[in-house]
């Protein structure tokens, strides 16, 4: 039996009964910030003003800031061009693990690149890349973690996607990637150095891009962030005395608008003030909305999509790519999801089998009885057992 | 004309089995083939297998599934899944004889063709050769078939064969065809019938 599901089930209706108390006092909150964002951004230009002092104040700061539009408004898409071009790219890694015979690391990209209006298929690649030993083991003989690979593959995509573009493409065009556009600073890196080369890298990209009119998106689906009711701590923070405790408990953003976005309309455009020790100067400047990717008025989906600051000052731009990514996301309707990133998914997941195909053939290479290849841990020889 | 000019690959052998196999072919191979039309796989040792298409599957997965329950799809991303995705289409052959050493026999092959061997579309020349010799002794392979419309795939073999052999002036082929199942229907009145409506069908086009 591979779980003792009596003992669960034990637990399960406490566990149901904890979950649900958590999810209405979240509502709670947010219905009670509902009426403090109401407030906080009907005076859009105070409320930038305050954000702009805490950024000279406060040495970390994750949150959102709003532009030009009204945040109280919700937008609808304008109409889709008849042609344009939609390249989408997704990765997937292998992580070196100690456990295995080799240790080795291995990134795989799917890239799509759909020229609509042209009623061809679209032209798929896949790029598979064994790391070099010296980047899956550091000098003190430590292996890369899973967000080290991580780093590498995300900053593929983003060169990669770049390199598909030839000038014959038809106009506009936009490239999307799964997740936030501006590299992840994730905690586990190791080459902290390394890290912030890729966030360069990616800032130099998008320069480039910007020199081309080529627009670019990240797409976030479920986001979880909280960066307008960071936004409403810090409003908070200065415009009530006596000062209130700031809100333990985070709400997340798709809370707080999920009533507030009608089906296939998007947010204001907000800018996201993320500072922390360390960061680098030359960093790509995110702006983001919300869209709410649903046709059902009562039942909200909404993705976080992010773009690049220098299009959230074109508000044609952001319609088109408001358009684009909500007429992709409605091809899977029943559960809206671009479709061009779906498949650079498909095309870039690895599988269990190919891990193990893409070992045996790296085994092959070394000399009989190598020692650096040696045997699998006795407990990863054991989990394989059926 | 040499044979590698005019025999046609349109897909690759999944599985097999002395009696019948499947082949698996991308979309765009998928213009050749047709349900009757006769087709063979070469081994390596030079012996080839002889049979007819009985069945092409246009095959799904849980993607495919999802877009069909969509408003609209973009004609890009139908093409996608037709042309790119990993999706063979399955054709299923049921197998008519074979040739070693040069001659051709009309009962199974000693052993089936292997996977990935290459299916091969027989040209008109083949066609005739093929349905001309044994007193056309292969056409007993499709009677024995249960789980397909034998009188449909009867049909379609028939025509096919037909316009080849008028092609080439050799305008007996079908009477002498027609007679061969009477006789081997001689004792299944029932499906004797259904057979010879269909071919009724066949003469009056």
């Amino acid at each position: 039996m591979p779980l003792n599901y009596a003992s669960v089930d034990n637990n399960a209706s406490h566990y149901a009964e904890e979950a649900q108390n958590w999810l209405i006092e979240c509502k709670n909150i947010a219905g009670q910030l509902n009426s403090l964002y109401d407030e906080a951004v009907s005076d859009p230009e105070h409320l930038r003003q305050i954000i702009e002092e805490a950024q000279k104040r406060k040495s970390s700061l994750y949150l959102a800031k709003p532009l030009q539009e009204d945040p109280l408004q919700s937008f609808c898409a304008p109409s889709l061009p008849q042609n344009y071009t939609l390249l989408s790219a997704d990765g997937s890694q292998i992580v070196p693990n100690r456990h295995r015979a080799l240790q080795f690391g291995l990134i795989n990209i799917g890239l799509l690149t759909v020229s609509f209006g042209s009623g061809q298929p679209p032209e798929i690649k896949l790029v598979s890349e064994l790391l070099e030993h010296k980047e899956i083991i550091d000098e003190d003989g430590n292996l890369a973690s899973e967000d080290d690979i991580a780093l590498v593959r995300d900053l593929r995509e983003r060169t990669l996607i770049r390199d598909q573009i030839t000038p014959q493409f038809t106009r506009p065009i936009l490239t999307v990637t799964d997740g936030p556009l501006d590299i992840f600073y994730r905690s586990d890196i190791q080459d902290k150095k390394r890290a912030q080369s890729a966030q360069r890298d990616v800032y130099l990209l998008d320069q480039q891009l910007q020199q081309q009119g080529i627009l670019s998106a990240g797409y976030i689906d479920k986001p979880g962030s909280s960066m307008l009711h960071n936004m409403l701590e810090i409003y908070k923070e200065v415009g009530f005395e006596p000062k209130r405790e700031p809100e333990k408990r985070r709400i997340s953003d798709r809370l707080l608008l999920g009533n507030r976005i009608k089906p296939g309309e998007r947010s204001a455009v907000f800018e996201i003030i993320s500072k922390h020790r360390g960061d680098v100067v030359d960093r790509l400047r995110v702006a983001f909305f919300y869209l709410n990717v649903s046709t059902v008025p009562d039942y909200p989906w909404l993705a976080r999509v992010e773009i690049p600051y220098w299009i959230s000052e074109q508000p044609e731009l952001v319609g088109l790519i408001h358009a684009i990514l909500f007429a992709d996301a409605q091809v899977l309707d029943s559960h809206p999801y671009p479709y061009s990133l779906h498949r650079a998914h498909e095309l870039a997941v690895v599988k269990q089998a190919e891990y193990e195909e893409i070992e045996n053939l790296l085994l092959a290479k070394f000399p009989e009885g190598s020692e650096i290849t040696g045997y699998r841990s006795n407990k990863d020889f054991l989990k394989g057992l059926k | 004309m040499s044979e590698t000019q005019t025999s046609i690959p349109i897909g690759k052998l999944l599985r097999a089995e002395n009696s019948r196999f499947v082949a698996g072919c991308r979309v765009r191979e998928l213009e050749t083939p047709a349900l009757g039309a006769l087709v063979k796989v070469k081994l390596e040792d030079q012996s080839e297998i002889y049979g007819l298409i009985t069945r092409i599957l246009i095959n799904d997965d849980s993607l495919v599934r999802q877009l069909v329950s969509g408003v609209s799809i973009p004609t890009e991303y139908t093409a996608d899944n037709r042309y790119n995705r990993n999706l063979p289409v399955e054709i299923h052959v049921l197998t008519v004889g074979y040739t070693q050493n040069g001659h051709i026999s009309h009962r199974l092959p000693p052993r089936p063709p292997l996977s990935l061997d290459v299916l091969h579309l027989c040209n008109s020349d083949e066609l005739c050769h093929f349905t001309s010799l044994n007193e056309q002794a292969y056409l007993r392979h499709i009677l024995r078939l249960l789980d397909q419309p034998v009188e449909e795939l009867l049909a379609a073999h028939l025509r096919q064969a037909k316009a080849a052999h008028d092609a080439a002036n050799d305008v007996n082929w079908y009477s002498l065809a027609c007679q061969k199942l009477i006789t081997l229907l001689r004792d299944d009145y029932q499906r004797l019938t259904s057979v010879l409506d269909v071919l009724t069908d066949l003469e009056r086009e």
